[in-house]
């Protein structure tokens, strides 16, 4: 008898559980899920962004130039099977690409529309010591492109997930691709078959 | 001392149980009413329920549901895609609730949703995506659906595998430019349809043929052209291609059989309760589109009531050995109390009886059918039967008319149940 009773009241209250928050260093690898996560990002954006510095590119229009090349970041699409949040995937390797000193960043097309309009503002309002004028943005020589893709095979519970990450920088004078960079990542998920 | 404490124990339990199922026979009662009133009202009633957390799941999915039909698509994705973390977290077998399920009833189970619910939330995720214009975003969720029906892929019988499924995805492969993998989804949802002895409506017919030919399948297409008898479509660089999704009816809520005897060899009463689908009332009806004096008509491609039917089929074996299992556990349990005093034995035997209720907890506010149609429009203004909706973070009032330049592809999304009309207009073709 006072098994059952046990049992049903354990059932009952299982879910009550408290919750715990740990603060962890942002650095640590987690993996809770086997899904794309911080840590893919900002290791797979490091990576390749180091990768593109390496290759001649940037010194050859540095050297023809006399400046660094300014890069534009186009769209890096999510082809894969997860919602990835690509804005801090794309923060990452703009901060790493101008963190090199080596490259210079541009807004995107989609910043540029707010700036111009605080210029347009500043053109009414603003004193003419500090007014910005219209016409004097750099324009990008380069522009990143890159897009992320999977592969998921599944067997009962367990999942190998396959992430490919390209990017491509691409001129923007002749639409010439001076860097292909590519990233592998797999991953193998085993899924609990019991719980608690 | 110890008898007050278990009679209490008892009492509460009992009152605790008798609550869950009536909190589920009201989402029922509201699931059925669904049809008869508005889901903005029914959202807000379902609201004002608060469910126990193992049905949290069923709630939200039936939130989200609501949330999507009358437009919120941006609430309605952070309901379903909470349900969809739920519903993956509790795949794995759950001991304590398997216990619970073995000597209590099947409602201590958390809702983790049938094979195919566990499809068509991807479905509407990725609808409701298209519907916010985030084309990458509802390709995310056609491709887990992809991963999820080949999880449940059996060689036996294709539970789990919807042909709607298929064809939204290759909907979605198509808007993206992406003709090879959208083939490949149309292929798969005409099969599903053949296995499952549905002739594949024009809309996919329309899909195929258009889309071997653009592909440059000649043998295929020709094989098509003979087995689909659909008019040649007018040259689409001056016309655009309407899609409609088409969500008709509310499912049949699932319902309990009960049944307690009296058994003068055990000297106990035994009961037993089973979940079950009753006849299905839903009578099927179309979507008719009348547009530059054609009418359009949506044809069913997945019927929703015999997939939770079907998935319900597949379940049956193993509630049947739990519902076995159960009635030995509440005899044991019911005769050792009684060993132990004759008025508890008595007492445990009613509270045994009271608890015993079929697990009725079902995504019951999906549609009856999902139906799609598929037809070019020459360029022009054309009024529609219902509000139109432009998809936006909250969908935004249009009018009843629908503007159509040439060589645009458009999906709309129409829930019978909210008589409203939600657009998505390809961007870039």
């Amino acid at each position: 008898m006072r098994v059952f009773w046990v049992v049903v009241l354990s059932s009952l209250l299982m879910a009550g559980c408290g919750t715990k928050v740990t603060r962890i260093d942002v650095d640590e690898t987690v993996d809770l899920s086997g899904a794309w996560n911080d840590t893919d990002s900002r290791l797979v954006a490091e990576e390749m962004i180091s990768d593109a510095l390496s290759h001649p590119w940037t010194s050859d229009f540095a050297g023809k130039k006399g400046r660094a090349p300014a890069v534009i970041v186009g769209t890096v699409r999510n082809f894969s099977h997860e919602h990835i949040n690509m804005n801090t995937f794309v923060a990452d390797m703009e901060r790493a690409l101008v963190n090199s000193g080596r490259i210079e960043f541009v807004a995107s097309s989609d910043e540029r529309g707010e700036i111009r309009e605080e210029r347009a503002d500043q053109d009414l309002n603003a004193s003419e010591e500090t007014r910005n004028e219209a016409g004097q943005e750099t324009g990008a020589d380069f522009m990143l492109k890159g897009q992320i893709n999977t592969i998921v095979d599944v067997e009962d519970d367990e999942q190998v997930r396959y992430y490919q990450v390209d990017l491509t920088m691409i001129s923007l004078a002749d639409n010439r691709k001076v860097w292909l960079g590519q990233k592998k990542i797999k991953k193998l998920v085993e899924n609990a078959s019991v719980r608690y | 001392m110890l008898l007050k404490r278990k009679t209490l124990l008892a009492v509460l339990l009992s009152v605790l149980l008798q609550a869950c199922a009536l909190h589920q026979q009201k989402v029922n009662s509201l699931a059925e009413q669904l049809e008869h009133s508005t889901p903005e009202e029914t959202l807000i009633s379902l609201q004002s329920i608060d469910p126990a957390g193992r049905d949290r799941g069923q709630y939200l999915l039936n939130t989200g549901l609501l949330k999507s039909i009358t437009g919120d698509f941006e609430g309605a994705n952070r309901d379903l895609q909470e349900a969809k973390e739920i519903l993956n977290n509790l795949q794995a077998t759950s001991v304590s609730e398997n216990l619970g399920a073995a000597i209590v009833n099947e409602t201590l189970r958390s809702y983790d949703g049938s094979a195919s619910e566990r499809v068509l939330l991807h479905v509407l995720l990725s609808i409701n995506y298209l519907m916010l214009n985030n084309l990458d975003a509802a390709r995310v969720e056609v491709l887990q659906a992809d991963v999820v029906m080949k999880e449940l892929a059996r060689e036996e019988k294709p539970i789990g595998q919807l042909a709607s499924a298929h064809y939204i995805a290759g909907l979605i492969y198509e808007l993206g430019g992406e003709l090879d993998d959208a083939m490949i989804s149309y292929r798969k949802a005409a099969n599903l349809m053949t296995l499952r002895n549905m002739q594949p409506p024009p809309a996919l017919q329309s899909s195929l043929l258009s889309l071997s030919q653009r592909l440059g399948l000649d043998e295929e297409n020709k094989e098509y052209r003979e087995q689909f008898a659909l008019p040649v479509n007018p040259d689409t660089l001056h016309s655009s291609e309407i899609i409609v999704i088409y969500w008709d009816g509310v499912v049949t809520s699932k319902r309990g059989n009960s049944l307690s005897v009296w058994v003068p060899s055990l000297n106990q009463a035994v009961s037993l309760a089973l979940p079950y689908y009753p006849p299905s009332n839903y009578v099927e009806d179309h979507f008719n589109l009348r547009l530059a004096d054609q009418t359009y008509r949506s044809e069913t491609v997945e019927d929703i009531e015999a997939l939770l039917r079907e998935d319900l089929d597949d379940e049956s074996a193993a509630i049947y050995a739990m519902t076995l299992a159960r009635m030995v556990s509440k005899y044991q349990i019911v005769k050792s109390a009684g060993n132990e005093n004759d008025g508890l034995g008595l007492f445990i035997n009613i509270i045994a009886m009271l608890s015993e209720s079929a697990d009725i907890r079902s995504w019951n506010m999906l549609p009856s059918s999902i139906q799609f149609a598929r037809f070019s429009l020459p360029a022009g203004e054309y009024s529609l039967p219902f509000p139109h909706y432009a998809g936006s973070q909250q969908a935004e009032l249009v009018e009843t008319r629908l503007a159509v330049s040439a060589g645009e592809k458009i999906v709309l999304f129409v829930p019978g149940v909210s008589q409203k009309i939600f657009s998505y207009t390809q961007t870039s073709p």
